[in-house]
């Protein structure tokens, strides 16, 4: 195989629009949003019209939908289900393939492909202790990932708000319906098709993870609940004296690492 | 993470050991503080409980369950598009939505298409 194969794979095809931002905001955008020192967007409205994804809809009741160009095929629908914004309660519902293969919208203790049936996904960060099924955690990541056999596309909702997302069987279809209570509605949608390129369309909207210090990827122990520095101390000095190279004491939870 | 369980018994090469009793539920200061208060509270108030009770009900009203469906929505107008991007209003269509506050009347609708 010549060397520059693999070059010709990636960089041949002309530049797709594999995002498309869909911003639903008071007119004077008084309410809050993400500022952009904590979430930068990036700048990249498409030079020219070569979409993957097209957005359609409806004007009056207002309602739009996500389309795959390639299939026709439907992602995205919020059509019955009309837009709702108040103070403190935005709706948004759409319709999906009955038993829809969703993933994401961490951090949680569900099973990795959620269930579609009387699933309530709250984004709201806690420690919950003892970590029980079914429950939101640390972390707020609201975004997910819907797996076809036509192809996967991601999904994210840019609301740092507390969110309540609920997965549900009706009839011969799944629904998903957002409800946050503040904020605005500011979704980014993204195209695929493989999971693979999803989650680099998300890196290039949420950003690559933050290089990790060099210390930390050294040994760690890690526990909570020590009683005093020298119980502290007898750790790390037994850990010299077994040989082994402790490069980080922590004195709190897991969750550090 | 939290919910480590911790019984284990410690023991060491200089021959110290001891046992640490496990530490669940860990209450903070705080949290301890409002559970006490709590208690405290209560018993102080637990003669005028009945009271208490019959004045609250009164105040507690049962909210139905809205119906989200039943809500009109918006309608889009003032609609411009270029090759890769539209904007539009949304004006609320008048209804008896307001479930949970009043709906906002005027909406801006963005709409970008974006390469990654």
């Amino acid at each position: 195989m010549p060397a520059n194969s693999l070059i010709d794979t990636h960089f041949a095809s002309p530049s797709l629009d594999t995002r498309i931002h869909v911003q639903i905001a008071d007119p004077d955008e008084i309410r809050y949003q993400v500022p952009e020192s904590v979430f930068p967007r990036p700048s990249s409205e498409s030079p020219s019209y070569h979409p993957e994804i097209e957005f359609k809809y409806i004007e009056s009741p207002f309602s739009f939908s996500i389309v795959r160009k390639s299939s026709n095929e439907v992602l995205f629908d919020t059509a019955g289900f009309p837009i709702i914004f108040e103070p403190q309660y935005l709706r948004v519902k759409t319709s999906l393939p009955l038993n829809a293969n969703i993933y994401g919208l961490g951090e949680h203790t569900e099973s990795l492909r959620l269930p579609t049936q009387n699933t309530t996904r709250t984004l709201w960060s806690r420690d919950s202790y003892g970590v029980p099924p079914g429950s939101n955690l640390y972390g707020v990541h609201p975004i997910y990932f819907e797996h076809r056999t036509t192809g996967t596309h991601g999904v994210f909702f840019l609301n740092s708000n507390g969110i309540d997302i609920k997965l549900r069987n009706e009839g011969n279809r799944t629904t998903l319906e957002y409800n946050a209570i503040g904020g605005i509605l500011d979704f980014y949608f993204l195209a695929g098709p493989s999971p693979i390129e999803v989650a680099q369309q998300y890196a290039a909207l949420a950003g690559l993870p933050a290089e990790v210090p060099y210390w930390s990827l050294g040994f760690h122990q890690c526990r909570y609940g020590y009683q005093n520095y020298v119980e502290v101390a007898q750790v790390i000095s037994n850990y010299s004296i077994a040989g082994i190279p402790l490069e980080t004491m922590w004195t709190d939870s897991t969750c550090a690492i | 993470m939290t919910g480590d369980k911790e019984s284990a018994e410690f023991s060491d090469t200089t021959s110290i050991s001891f046992t640490r009793q496990p530490l669940h539920p860990r209450l903070s200061a705080s949290q301890f503080i409002m559970r006490a208060s709590a208690v405290v509270g209560l018993l102080a108030f637990s003669w005028r409980l009945p009271d208490i009770w019959a004045a609250t009900s009164q105040l507690i009203v049962r909210r139905t369950t809205p119906n989200l469906d039943a809500c009109n929505g918006y309608a889009a107008s003032d609609i411009q598009t270029t090759s890769t991007a539209l904007t539009a209003q949304l004006h609320f269509v008048d209804g008896s939505c307001n479930v949970y506050g009043p709906d906002l009347q005027t909406l801006t609708l963005t709409v970008t298409y974006e390469t990654g």
